[in-house]
């Protein structure tokens, strides 16, 4: 089994960088979890009461 | 199997301090940790949920009502598929995620590790709930996993208790999901692009979309069942206004992406383990990617072929039915690729690999028995009969239950840095397959003779394969408490392994010694190191 040669790989990034990116990130997709979650309940709840 | 000594860990060991006594586990914040608690609540609520089946086995081994009351046993039904869906598979999936992501993309832990602490520990709490259930005046919900009102609007004192723990169960799910995805696409290490992740990683990062997509349409479905009962509307309410089929239209699609988190990991585990024991990289690496992604696409436009037969156009049959079809299409690349994985290969036959090969051929009848139903006019006839019950059995257990315990066998060496009994494991492979089979391949017949799901009792004419599903139920249920004892009797000693336990083995996790130090990756892995795991 022949290992694929890789192109030299782009340095790690700094810590609070990762740390930055990683709380980005996880805002972000809490945002539309979030979003979704309430969002459909409430929409539900509103168009059904109509 | 290599029995190569353990070589030095490729990172920092200082780090390697863990707390100890009940702190650990309550305030856990380790990937491996939260894995392992994980693994053992899902191992516990299969177990539960297991004894329901036998329940409803031991009642439906002879015609007439026996052991438990109609009621009783359609809460047992209801119950079962509750807790083998919410309880015993996805949180297995969550454990695996936990401790192979970091592993297998070289970070030291999940990103988010409060929020996994977070996200495990209510689980028990939305379970202590649902199995308390069973307690209550009008004892536990009997409507059915689905839920499907006008009928579960009658639940009693349980309904709520219900909601609330579905409700539970989402939020964890989504929680969960959101670390996977951030995990995966902040932590890996460099040189750890997307297209050299192992194929678990990507079937991961794909079901974490799904779960953040559809946990909440059901979320949105139970809290308008909890208004009309408690609150007077009447979404669901022909009476009012409502309309009972918008509910399944809603249900269904949370619950066909569900079928797919259901075994999407299931394929990245058999894409891991098929190349190791075949000595071969993946055939068609890219291509499962695109298979995988277009199958979670294509499982939110065909979720109205769970219910044909309510009364709908014409062009939306035809619609779903061809939709439905087209889900063939990936899944034939898959299975192609993996057979064209094992062509020319150098085989052996441990017990992840044998999981491997009836999870192929097994999930392969249920996905066949899937195409049956699609066709319109053939599910006229399945519609609520066995032969709807003998298909999903056959994608969930020979599908996703083999899928988790391929993989438990296949990094259960690297967890614990010893090799388990594999005579005990191939003893548990064999009882299981065969058993599965007598199980579920005779509810193929008793739902083409026209038996109803759902029912405790029956007309006499299904007596015979009854009593052999039975039996089947019986022998893969007492077949099952090998497994823990395997794990148990691993975890406590046995022969030691270095870095590898399987000779064809690739991928970052193999990189480290066995078991892996607490912290995963405090260093990243180098270019050289993932070169070495990137065998596809």
């Amino acid at each position: 089994m022949q290992p694929r040669t890789l192109p030299a790989s782009p340095a790690a990034p700094a810590p609070e960088a990762r740390r930055r990116s990683v709380r980005r990130t996880a805002i972000v997709f809490t945002l539309i979890a979030a979003g979704f979650y309430f969002g459909f309940i409430l929409m539900m709840l509103v168009r059904g009461s109509r | 199997m290599s029995t190569q000594p353990a070589h030095a860990a490729t990172h920092d060991d200082d780090h390697d301090h863990k707390p100890h006594g009940w702190r650990r586990w309550v305030y856990a914040t380790n990937h491996k940790d939260i894995g392992t608690m994980y693994l053992i609540f899902a191992c516990t609520m299969f177990f539960i949920g297991g004894a329901m089946a036998m329940i409803i086995r031991l009642e439906l081994f002879q015609p007439g009502l026996q052991f438990v009351d109609p009621q009783f046993f359609n809460s047992m039904t209801t119950m079962h598929a509750l807790l083998m869906i919410f309880g015993a598979v996805m949180p297995a999936w969550t454990g695996l995620a936990n401790w192979m992501i970091p592993m297998q993309v070289g970070a030291p832990d999940m990103a988010l590790p409060r929020l996994n602490n977070f996200s495990f520990w209510i689980l028990p709490f939305a379970f202590t709930l649902l199995l308390s259930s069973l307690f209550v005046p009008g004892g536990a919900p009997a409507g059915g996993w689905t839920m499907y009102p006008p009928l579960v609007l009658q639940t009693g004192a349980s309904f709520p208790m219900l909601i609330f723990a579905i409700h539970l169960m989402g939020a964890s799910s989504i929680l969960g999901a959101i670390n996977v995805v951030v995990t995966i696409m902040n932590m890996r290490a460099p040189g750890m692009t997307l297209l050299r992740m192992p194929l678990f990683v990507w079937t991961w990062l794909i079901t974490a979309y799904l779960l953040i997509a559809v946990m909440p349409v059901l979320a949105g479905a139970v809290t308008m069942l909890l208004t009309d009962h408690f609150f007077g509307t009447t979404f669901f309410t022909a009476a009012g206004g409502g309309d009972p089929v918008m509910f399944q239209h809603i249900f269904w699609f949370f619950g066909h992406p569900e079928v797919y988190i259901l075994i999407l990991p299931a394929f990245g585990i058999i894409s891991e383990i098929i190349p190791t024991f075949s000595r071969k990289p993946l055939f068609g690496y890219e291509a499962m990617v695109y298979a995988v992604a277009s199958i979670a696409f294509l499982s939110f436009i065909v979720w109205a072929h769970h219910m044909f037969t309510v009364g709908m156009p014409l062009a939306a049959q035809l619609f779903f039915m061809l939709s439905t079809m087209l889900i063939a299409v990936p899944t034939g690349v898959k299975v192609f690729n993996w057979t064209a994985t094992m062509w020319k290969g150098s085989l052996s036959f441990e017990p992840p690999m044998l999981f491997a090969l009836a999870f192929l051929f097994l999930f392969s009848i249920g996905g066949f028995s899937g195409l049956m139903l699609a066709m319109v006019p053939a599910d006229y006839q399945y519609q609520d009969t066995y032969f709807v019950v003998a298909h999903f059995h056959y994608v969930l257990v020979p599908g996703s239950i083999f899928g988790i315990m391929a993989g438990v066998y296949y990094w259960l060496p690297k967890w614990t840095g010893n090799m388990y009994d594999l005579k005990l494991a191939t003893w548990h492979f064999w009882l299981s397959t065969i058993f599965v089979n007598v199980l579920f391949f005779p509810q193929h017949f008793l739902g083409l003779a026209g038996m109803p799901r759902r029912i405790p009792d029956y007309a006499v004419q299904f007596t015979d394969w009854n009593m052999v599903s039975s039996i089947g139920g019986f022998g893969f249920g007492l077949s099952q408490f090998l497994f823990p004892y395997i794990i148990w009797k691993c975890v406590r000693g046995g022969q030691r392994i270095g870095n590898k336990a399987w000779e064809g083995a690739h991928g970052l996790e193999w990189e480290l010694p066995s078991p892996p130090p607490y912290h995963s990756w405090t260093t990243a892995p180098t270019d050289a190191v993932i070169a070495r795991g990137a065998a596809h």
